[in-house]
This record gives structure tokens, C-alpha cells and sequence, in this order.
């Protein structure tokens, strides 16, 4: 609780009009990489679903050999709650001499917006141990051992080894891409259209370097630059909010993305008097849920 | 349905209540009085030489929040944002919360609250089907002080408000 102390500079004439407490935050950047809805339900349950790949040789006579559908497992994702609230006395606020001490929903919808954030990285930054967040193979969202439902072949989305981002990575990264398969192990197609990188130069100008060059960049030779062909124009989503010491990058097809970000409730501000000592409080909460089922659609490397 | 120990009255129309992670063999169901294990779980009490080291009461059974006991429970490979925890009536924050409970014998058997029970403190006793109820028998191992009865018509719909001895409750807890 906020006593007159604790803002005591706020209650004296002379002071500068410019607090510093007002900035220009990024756009939401986790829509860029989370599919983001609305759910009413207190818990998500998800299962996938596959069944025969090929029709039988048929001799002249014979029946029709029949199959089943085959229903994988199941995950169930539960929502988390999140609150904060803010609480100044009354005499506090009537001293303040610059209407800054009651600024609690300013306060509080940019602690809303970062818990959104830094809670939607944290599947980035997980999606190589899976401590938190695994998928419909019990595997977390970038490895090197995912499995297909009907089909004994792994179906990696991690190289065997991670490699810094580079022409390098992202060719091992595509390659991987064009050999994704159903839950039958056939192929499918994928097209990667978006690049997740941590907030860290180095990363974030290779990445430049790689899709503005019409030549392969970084070596002396007039080669064609063969990732443009491949993937020509793909959206560059650099992350401020996952672990700035990762190295560790994605690359996603957002059509096949299958992580996402429901909200149960949207952020919600309220505030009120306290009745007994008359201190202004003001609380906000929200309750969302982040997840992923089917790795398909993404692909990574963490060199760290 | 037989009465738990749940919060009654007290100064506060919400008791005070926190979200604790249970020990993985735990099995309690609501109503049970709890204490901590070493690293920091609650865990429930037993009753053999009295409770000791009560950090509270559960609110709800173990693994009964959303995301256990699902629709074919067998079938979850992975549990995103589930947790292994319950809300307990937290009595070392609030050691004068109330609660209501059944008064009965050293064998589980109903007794129909007098007026005479006001003030005089009991054991607490621990049912084979997972119930806790204020033991009248037991005056050796006082663990609940009876603050108030309630009496109805039948003496199984009879029931006493108490509150925990200052002797029992946990001095302080690290509670997960």
C-alpha cells in the first residue's frame, strides 16, 4: 500500500512535468506466432484423428479389406489466472500535486499487456525442454523425435545438430520442411512464411541479410541465394520478449500453426474505495490459456 | 452427503485461502486438516496422537480442479497448466477462522450437540471414508476449541462451529 511517504516527491510544487512513466510499447507480438481466440470452457481437451493411407491390391473376388479410423491421445490444457492490484491512500492522492499517484489503470494495463507477452514467450522459450508446454506426442514443440500417429518414421522439426542462425540453419530448417508427413507418415505440404528470432543483433541482421540479398550472402561467390527461392518473402518476427540470451529460432507455418493463446477473460480493471480507511484500489485480472497440440507447422533450432 | 469441515462464520465473509501444491501420494478429499511434508507440500494429518502442525483446511479433494479427472482420463499423454495443487483455509494467516463439522463418537457415530459442548474443546477424529469430525470422546488430545452448535431436528443434521487451538495451528509454514 502506497502511504503518503512513499510519494512524498509528488506532494511539493517545482517538480519536472515529465515522469518517464508513459512509453511507446511494441505492437501485441504474440498474435504474430499464437493463434489467439476466445473460450468459454474451464479446460481445452484436444485429440487427433487419422485412418488409412492406401487402398489394397484387390485380387479378381476378393473382398474389401477394411480398416479402422484411428484416434490418437489426448491433451487438456487448464487456463491460468493472473491479478495484480494497487492500493493508495486516500491522503495520498488528495496531496499529490501532479495526478500521477492515481494512475493505477495506466499501471495495471501495462503489467496486462506484459504478462500476455512474456507468458506467450515463454512457449518459445520452453519449446525445446518441454517443462511446460508438450504436444500430442508427449513431446515438447521443437524436437528431434516427434512421432506420427499411424506411422512408425520420426518426423523431426529439429535438426540433429542446431546450427546459429544462417544460410546454413535455415536450409536445414526448410529441408525439414519438405519432409513433414501426416499422421500416416505421407507427405504434406508445408510452407514456412514466418521467422521468430530473439531480440538480438546479431540474429535479427543475419536474417535481413539472408532475405535482402538476391545473392547468397556472406561469401564472395555470385551463387543464387537459394533460401529466396524457397521461402521468398517470409514475415520476420523478432521476439522482445523470450529469453534475450537464446539464440534459438523458428520458423512457422501459420496456416498449420497449432499453438495458440484463448483468453477466458480479457483483461479486466476494477477499482473501488475502501470503506474502512478510504484508500483508492484498483485490481486487474485475466485469465488465459496458452497451448499447442500438432508440432506440424513449426520448426526450430536452439545453437545455445 | 455427510457434513465436511468447511469455513463458517467468522469477520470476514471470505476466509482466507491460498492455492498450495499437495504431496503426490496424497488422496485427501475436502474437509481434510492439513500440515506440511519437507518440502513444503501439504499433506494430511493423522489423528493417532493428535493433530499438530495444522496449516489448514482443503477446500476441495485432491486432483478435482479443472483439467483432472477429465472425460476418459486414461487417454492424457500431457496436461498444459494443470496444477497439482488445492485451496486450503489458511490458518496460519487467519487462525481464528470458524468452521462447521460433525460432533461425533471415537467410533464415527453422530452426537447430538448440547449446549454444554460451547467453549470445551475435543480431538479431532478421521474417518476410514476420508470424513473428519470433532471427536467428543477424545479430551486428551484437544485440537479444536467448539464455539457454537447448531441443532436440528435429526442429531446426523446436527453440527458444532469451532476453531482450531492456537497449540495445533503451525507456527509458520513454507508452503509450496
Amino acid at each position: 500500500m502506497n502511504t503518503q511517504a512513499s510519494l512524498n516527491l509528488l506532494f511539493r510544487a517545482g517538480l519536472r512535468k515529465n515522469f518517464r512513466d508513459t512509453w511507446n510499447e511494441y505492437d501485441p507480438e504474440y498474435p504474430e506466432y499464437l493463434k489467439v481466440d476466445n473460450t468459454d470452457e474451464p479446460e481445452i481437451r484436444a485429440t487427433i484423428i487419422t485412418s488409412i493411407s492406401r487402398l489394397m491390391e484387390r485380387g479378381d473376388g476378393e473382398p474389401v479389406i477394411y480398416d479402422d479410423i484411428i484416434q490418437g491421445p489426448q491433451v487438456i490444457g487448464v487456463d491460468k489466472e493472473f491479478a495484480g492490484g494497487i492500493i493508495i491512500t486516500r491522503r495520498t492522492l488528495e496531496d499529490d500535486k501532479y495526478g500521477k499517484a492515481n494512475q493505477s489503470a495506466k499501471h495495471l494495463a501495462h503489467a496486462g499487456r506484459m504478462t500476455y507477452e512474456y507468458r506467450a514467450a515463454s512457449i518459445l522459450d520452453d519449446a525445446f525442454t518441454g517443462a511446460f508446454f508438450r504436444g500430442i506426442d508427449n513431446l515438447p514443440l521443437i524436437s528431434v523425435l516427434h512421432t506420427n500417429l499411424n506411422s512408425p518414421a520420426l518426423n523431426p522439426n529439429r535438426p540433429a545438430a542446431d546450427v546459429s542462425l544462417s544460410v546454413t540453419g535455415i536450409t536445414a530448417l526448410l529441408d525439414l520442411a519438405q519432409r513433414v508427413t501426416d499422421h500416416n507418415g505421407d507427405p504434406i505440404r508445408m510452407s514456412p512464411d514466418k521467422l521468430i528470432v530473439s531480440n538480438n543483433a546479431a540474429d535479427v541482421n543475419t536474417a535481413l541479410a539472408i532475405w535482402n540479398s538476391a545473392l547468397e550472402p556472406f561469401t564472395p561467390n555470385n551463387t543464387d541465394n537459394v533460401i529466396r527461392r524457397r521461402i521468398p518473402n517470409p514475415t520476420i518476427v523478432i521476439s522482445h520478449y523470450k529469453d534475450l540470451t537464446s539464440r534459438s529460432y523458428f520458423l512457422q507455418d501459420s496456416r498449420y500453426n497449432d499453438a495458440f493463446l484463448s483468453v477466458k477473460r480479457a483483461l479486466e480493471f476494477d477499482d473501488t474505495f475502501d470503506f474502512d480507511t478510504q484508500a483508492a484500489k484498483a485490481q486487474s485480472t485475466t485469465r488465459f490459456l496458452i497451448m499447442f497440440v500438432d508440432y506440424r507447422g513449426w520448426w526450430g533450432a536452439d545453437p545455445t | 452427503m455427510p457434513r465436511v469441515f468447511i469455513p463458517a462464520t467468522g469477520a470476514k465473509t471470505v476466509p482466507t485461502v491460498r492455492s498450495a501444491v499437495y504431496d503426490v501420494a496424497e488422496t485427501f478429499l475436502k474437509g481434510a486438516v492439513l500440515g506440511t511434508n519437507a518440502d513444503g507440500e501439504v499433506i494430511e494429518l493423522t489423528t493417532g496422537a493428535g493433530v499438530v502442525d495444522v496449516v489448514g483446511v482443503a477446500l476441495e479433494d485432491v486432483a478435482s480442479k479443472p483439467g483432472w479427472n477429465a472425460a476418459n482420463d486414461d487417454k492424457i499423454v500431457w496436461r498444459t497448466g494443470v496444477v497439482r495443487e488445492v485451496s486450503i483455509v489458511d490458518l496460519i494467516e487467519d487462525p481464528n477462522q470458524i468452521f462447521s463439522g460433525r460432533l461425533t463418537t471415537a467410533a464415527g457415530v453422530d452426537v447430538a450437540p448440547t449446549q454444554s459442548h460451547i467453549l470445551e474443546s475435543r480431538g479431532l477424529l478421521l474417518l476410514a471414508s476420508g470424513e473428519w469430525t470433532v471427536n467428543d470422546d477424545n479430551v486428551t488430545n484437544d485440537a479444536v476449541q467448539i464455539v457454537d452448535i447448531v441443532v436440528r431436528d435429526s442429531v446426523a443434521g446436527s453440527y458444532v462451529l469451532f476453531k482450531f487451538l492456537a497449540s495445533v495451528i503451525a507456527a509458520s509454514a513454507n508452503i509450496s
